[in-house]
């Protein structure tokens, strides 16, 4: 099969998807003048009414996707980077999840809001962060978090044809990651986990990078003899409950590894859903994921506080010495 | 823009008188304790009302906390609005949004935000889905002098302006945000000279005279349907009440209430149309029994109409078709 990167897999699928449905609209900064990769092209197609470079304003565009979703539109905002959705959040936590609530069903927003993660750019504390926990948080909005470029591509077709508000977090570090993927429009349905390697000792749940990282370590641990069995979320919410319990039960042991901060982390979201369905574990849990301060820009230092395939390895190994 | 011809000034005193009835209900049954709650616009509603007048089906508007007028300008049914106050099932939104969220799309009502000033830049983005689906609609956005302090005023407006959006802009400035005065919250007279940092028109309308309401938003509404981009409009007036029923005492000047209630808007037109023999003392009258017996009416029906199902406490998160 054809090999795309991340980015070209998330820029075909949205091609595909305004090619097929006129409400589909980009609004964003410096989406139209063609410098970022998943956008790169589609102004030059679509015309620059359909990709609109929106002054340095995120609540006010993302406040405007809101509104075009709620008159029927489909639009897709992009927050350039997760950390500048603190000036959008009244739009996406308050106004977009809530609405199909508070009208008793009377209007609904179908709006994606596309960002960005990624720790090891030398960014530092704003340009870093992984925010998606905040996220699941809040009733209706879903979260799609992919690690690969097929993945990608189907979550996106998948999110643009949702009827809800969905936030989509994309790693930059995979963003020049390759991998097959189909050229035909295919959607992959929320709420499906994928295992991306089978085993048997621990399970290791994990998005995004995150869920790269954990396969690297997994390579490395099977020639010391544990089994690590990966399992890729794909989205958060809706969160595939089955998949992560079904393989708890199996292994006995569970870790998660999430770039995001440690505390009150994707991670702890996913023991207590772990810990509500199994009664009991071989081991405690472990919850590998950013320390609980900001990310650092010296080279130096952020090298000591990413998440790595490095850490991850010596996280699983530690536990399996001692249970 | 319409004609002001004897009948539409008629239509416009009718759903001024009546909304002063529905706005005197609400605090009403606030003060036996039936309903939670009210932000009373008595004395306000000569801006919303004029503006309405202006809007046509397809068209959309934003909403302030308690926004009756619009409503009634548009018909919505009265029964629903206040079983929606009353937090019943039969309530345009199930009862789940309540005084703060009272919408229906089929009125062009999009909504109210417990967030102030949230619904400037919505309104923007419902005027840009016109704009790309090249539809003849405008968005109104009904706000007060409060959210205009709001970054979203600031970025609404300037994304509206350069996208050029038919959103019209319609600022209810009754001098108090909360318990604050106007005075202590920014350092200019009039909110529509903000406008000009936009390179859009802004407007001041002596908001407590319905016609001149109707007049000034009239421009602002064709402008925006010819394609013109939005404008701001700042109608003055006086909040008569307390920021809302249950809400503290605001403290005011001594005299201020008095010097405003000569000049309510329902008053002033009342004798407009009396001195102009558009209408005599009599239809006036038999307006206000049919329109007081409609409210009784609804009233009754918000009060004997089931509470929601208990599923709707977790119902309706996640559209799914």
């Amino acid at each position: 099969m054809r090999e795309l990167t991340f980015a070209q897999a998330l820029n075909e699928a949205i091609r595909q998807q305004m090619e097929k449905d006129e409400r589909v609209f980009l609004i964003g900064e410096d989406i139209a003048s063609g410098i970022f990769a998943v956008t790169q092209g589609l102004a030059e197609k679509f015309g620059k009414e359909r990709v609109i470079n929106a002054p340095l304003s995120e609540a006010g565009f993302t406040g405007a996707g809101v509104g075009a979703a709620m008159v029927g539109m489909r639009p897709i905002v992009e927050i350039m980077y997760i950390d500048f959705i603190t000036l959008a959040m009244d739009m996406i936590a308050n106004q977009a999840s809530k609405q199909f609530y508070f009208t008793g069903g009377q209007i609904h927003v179908p709006m994606v809001v596309r960002t960005s993660t990624g720790i090891g750019r030398r960014f530092g504390a704003h340009h870093s962060q992984n925010l998606s926990a905040w996220f699941m948080h809040i009733p209706g909005i879903k979260i799609a978090i992919p690690s690969t470029p097929y993945d990608a591509k189907g979550l996106m077709h998948r999110a643009i044809e949702d009827e809800n508000p969905v936030l989509f977090v994309e790693s930059r570090l995979l963003y020049g990651t390759k991998g097959p993927v189909p050229e035909e429009p295919y959607s992959i349905p929320f709420g499906e986990a994928d295992i991306k390697r089978e085993g048997k000792d621990v399970t290791v749940v994990a998005s995004s990078l995150m869920t790269i990282a954990a396969l690297k370590a997994s390579e490395i641990l099977a020639k010391e003899g544990i089994d690590c069995e990966v399992i890729d979320l794909r989205t958060l919410v809706p969160l595939d409950e089955e998949t992560v319990v079904e393989s708890v039960k199996k292994t006995g042991r569970l870790v998660t590894v999430d770039d995001g901060y440690q505390r009150a982390g994707v991670g702890s979201e996913i023991v207590a859903v772990v810990m509500r369905q199994i009664p009991s574990l071989k081991a405690p849990v472990v919850n590998v994921a950013s320390p609980n301060s900001p990310v650092p820009a010296s080279p130096f230092l952020e090298d000591l506080y990413m998440v790595k395939e490095t850490t991850v390895a010596q996280s699983i190994r530690d536990l399996m010495a001692k249970y | 823009m319409e004609e002001l011809t004897n009948e539409k000034l008629k239509a416009i005193y009718g759903a001024l008188l009546k909304s002063r009835l529905v706005e005197e209900k609400l605090v009403e049954v606030y003060e036996r304790r039936e309903i939670a709650g009210v932000h009373s616009a008595i004395g306000q509603e000569a801006i919303p009302v004029g503006a309405t007048f202006h809007l046509k089906r397809g068209d959309v508007f934003t909403t302030v906390r308690g926004h009756i007028e619009s409503n009634v300008v548009l018909g919505m049914d009265l029964k629903r609005v206040f079983a929606e106050f009353y937090g019943k099932a039969a309530g345009y939104c199930k009862g789940k949004g309540g005084e703060v969220h009272l919408c229906s799309p089929d009125y062009c009502n999009i909504g109210g935000r417990g967030l102030i000033g949230a619904s400037i830049v919505m309104a923007g983005g419902a005027a840009l889905a016109f704009k790309l689906r090249k539809e003849p609609y405008v968005a109104m956005c009904f706000f007060g002098d409060g959210a205009s302090n709001q970054g979203t005023f600031h970025e609404g407006i300037n994304l509206a302006s350069v996208l050029r959006l038919p959103v019209v802009y319609v600022c209810t400035n009754n001098a108090y945000a909360l318990t604050t005065r106007q005075s202590e919250s920014m350092n200019i007279q009039d909110i529509a000279d903000r406008a000009a940092g936009y390179g859009i028109p802004g407007v001041v309308v002596d908001g407590n005279d319905v016609v001149a309401v109707y007049e000034v938003v009239g421009e602002a509404v064709d402008r925006a349907r010819k394609g013109e981009g939005p404008s701001l409009i700042e109608g003055k007036t006086m909040r008569m009440r307390k920021h809302a029923e249950h809400f503290v005492e605001t403290k005011r000047p001594p005299g201020e209430l008095e010097e405003w209630k000569k000049k309510d808007p329902l008053d002033r037109f009342t004798a407009k149309l009396l001195q102009d023999k558009i209408l005599t003392g009599r239809e006036i009258e038999e307006k206000k029994v049919q329109f007081m017996k409609e409210i009784d009416e609804a009233v009754q029906f918000a009060k004997d109409a089931p509470y929601p199902d208990p599923k709707e406490v977790t119902s309706d998160v996640f559209y799914e078709r």
